[in-house]
């Protein structure tokens, strides 16, 4: 069941959520023993950098365990990294060029592929400069772009897929049903099909107006549930034929082939009984308006698509 | 058009990339002939294949062959030249953001863990627990990242769509619309088929071509899918089985090319009975231009089949 994996989704993405907030717990505490360690050997010069990194790093933790969308998190956790890189590491050197790459790859790791790659670039001079070896400094120098630039390759790939992935989607994620894109092009066929074979055609435009105000007082996932719940109830109650796509945050079209306006008006009936039979936890019955719009032998699709669209603008107005 | 142009961007930078390792390589062949040389050499060829054959990394073999050689060949750098290629070892945690097989990260992780423990032991056991300590860190975000792209190829198998310029469904579209168009048309008492299409002349080109002229030749209610074998197809909707025949002739005679067409009808059919693969093999071999496929078996039959097991078992 598709609308199922928009749960598993969410909950999937807190899990790795908290995954992440335990890492940078974990690293928070290595660089606290890291300061308690200097105090214990009395090494007072070096215990303001540590010191101020497990500040920084504590706070990051705290702000990733409230907001894991938030990009702060990583930016505090990056300064933190770089002022121990930039401070310490030089100081505890082992004679070779150990340090140089971390910056680099912690960047990636941390922030969206285009800031990383900026940081990086901008910064590069200042960690060759730090962390590299006086001695064959071109060598280097290449052999640390080499690096940015091989290491970049995984995350520039899971991007390009990434957009790929919302252009060919045909299906929302929130809910069963079809998204926007797909729903104009499965008009078009339908309409087209409607003319050829000389069947009726309506549509149903269903509008829920408790979204908004669900996500504002009860949080996102109360919302995607209502949607779900309310797309799988309009599937179970429409035929095998009828399609159900998403046009807009919260509303939906039902197109109903061979189907006149007699057939439609008792959908709409039967449609927005069934949705007030369905209980949610904090807000009771889910609300639909619906109207109904019929398609003209005259009608191209512009024109039909045209007017689901002002009949979609009609029911917000309605409730406003 | 926006997705080509990223395309380009990161096919430069990947060039960029081999090319720099191949400088690399070259100026430490010039020093002198080492077996470091030799292996950014290797690394900087095969990145240059990557970026300038793009689809080869589509082909699983082939990526797991790269990721694979990639850890091994950074790996041997660190071990064998680590006064010059130490910092490579942060590189491992990088590879986990592509768990494609399912294998390959736990491998990658392993390969990257022992070379950082081999590379840090002369350096004291301090530097080692740190070293160690830092790179599961990172290796541990990166599996992070590998599980959120995961998702992102979960939902690009599950995409409607091949290309997202053209509306041309994919295979698993089909299946899923199958059973939603069958049972209208049963209900509705019109004809309904599927016309596999493949043009005979082999190539990537003429294929291109077949899409284009069927995107004229096919009404807007004529869906247009591409299997996952290559093979186009057209979903055929008409009041009768006659006007069928006769859409079908006009269609491909629109097309004003040598194709080759299977016609599988769908009436009543069973969709479980339907092998999409079997369906569109050796179709430009065939020797008629049109085969008629008999129809699937219907739906009641495989019910009465499903029954007659219960009532074995």
């Amino acid at each position: 069941m598709p609308f199922l994996t928009a749960l598993t989704h969410t909950r999937d993405h807190r899990q790795l959520a908290n995954r992440k907030t335990l890492i940078m717990l974990l690293a928070t505490l290595v660089i606290a023993t890291y300061a308690l360690w200097r105090y214990l050997v009395g090494d007072f010069d070096h215990i303001l950098t540590p010191v101020l990194s497990t500040l920084l790093m504590g706070i990051a933790t705290g702000l990733n365990l409230l907001d894991d969308e938030n990009p702060l998190p990583s930016y505090l956790t990056l300064i933190a990294s770089y002022l121990m890189l930039a401070l310490e590491a030089p100081g505890a050197y082992p004679g070779l060029s150990l340090w140089l790459g971390l910056p680099c790859i912690l960047t990636l790791l941390l922030l969206p592929l285009a800031p990383a790659m900026l940081l990086n670039l901008v910064l590069a001079p200042l960690w060759l400069w730090l962390l590299g070896q006086q001695d064959d400094n071109f060598g280097e120098e290449l052999r640390y772009l080499c690096l940015l630039l091989v290491a970049s390759q995984p995350f520039v790939i899971n991007s390009l897929q990434a957009d790929f992935m919302t252009l060919t989607a045909s299906e929302e994620t929130e809910c069963n049903a079809f998204n926007a894109s797909t729903g104009r092009e499965r008009l078009t066929s339908e309409a087209a099909r409607a003319r050829a074979l000389d069947q009726p055609l309506s549509i149903l435009v269903i509008y829920l107006p408790q979204l908004e105000m669900l996500s504002e007082q009860f949080g996102e996932d109360r919302r995607i549930e209502c949607l779900s719940t309310a797309s799988e109830v309009m599937q179970d109650i429409s035929r095998l034929g009828d399609l159900l796509c998403r046009s807009d945050k919260a509303t939906l079209w039902l197109m109903l082939p061979n189907t006149g306006e007699a057939g439609a008006l008792i959908m709409r009936e039967r449609l927005t009984a069934a949705l007030a039979a369905t209980t949610q936890p904090e807000t009771g019955s889910i609300i639909a308006r619906a109207r109904l719009v019929i398609y003209k032998a005259s009608d191209t699709s512009q024109k039909l698509e045209q007017r689901l669209l002002a009949a979609q603008l009609a029911l917000m107005d309605l409730n406003e | 058009m926006e997705i080509k142009f990223k395309v380009r961007i990161s096919q430069f930078v990947c060039l960029l990339g081999s090319v720099l390792l191949l400088l690399e390589a070259a100026r430490q062949i010039s020093l002198g002939l080492t077996v470091t040389a030799l292996l950014l050499a290797v690394g900087g060829t095969m990145l240059l294949v990557v970026s300038l054959a793009h689809e080869l990394f589509a082909l699983s073999w082939f990526r797991t062959l790269v990721m694979l050689s990639v850890a091994l060949i950074m790996s041997a750098l660190i071990l064998l030249a680590p006064e010059q290629h130490l910092m490579w070892l942060w590189g491992f945690p990088v590879l986990l953001l592509y768990p494609r097989p399912r294998w390959l990260a736990p491998a990658c992780a392993a390969i990257g863990l022992v070379t950082t423990w081999y590379a840090l032991r002369p350096l004291g056991s301090d530097w080692l627990s740190l070293g160690i300590g830092i790179t599961a860190t990172l290796m541990a975000l990166g599996a992070i990242g590998g599980r959120r792209q995961q998702h992102v190829w979960h939902q690009l198998e599950r995409r409607g769509r091949r290309d997202p310029n053209r509306a041309i469904w994919s295979q698993y579209q089909l299946m899923r619309d199958l059973p939603r168009e069958i049972a209208r048309a049963d209900r509705e008492g019109i004809h309904i088929e599927l016309i596999l299409l493949a043009p005979v002349m082999p190539g990537r080109l003429v294929r291109r071509r077949l899409m284009n002229t069927l995107d004229s030749a096919a009404m807007a209610h004529e869906t247009r899918y591409i299997l996952n074998g290559g093979c186009l197809a057209v979903l055929l909707v008409t009041r009768a089985e006659r006007m069928a025949s006769l859409r079908r002739r006009q269609l491909i005679e629109h097309l004003a090319m040598q194709v080759r067409a299977r016609i599988q009808p769908l009436n009543n059919g069973d969709i479980h009975a339907l092998d999409l693969t079997n369906l569109g093999l050796n179709l430009a071999q065939e020797s008629e231009l049109i085969t008629l496929l008999s129809p699937l078996s219907s739906r009641a039959d495989s019910q009465d089949i499903a029954s007659h097991r219960e009532v074995d078992d």
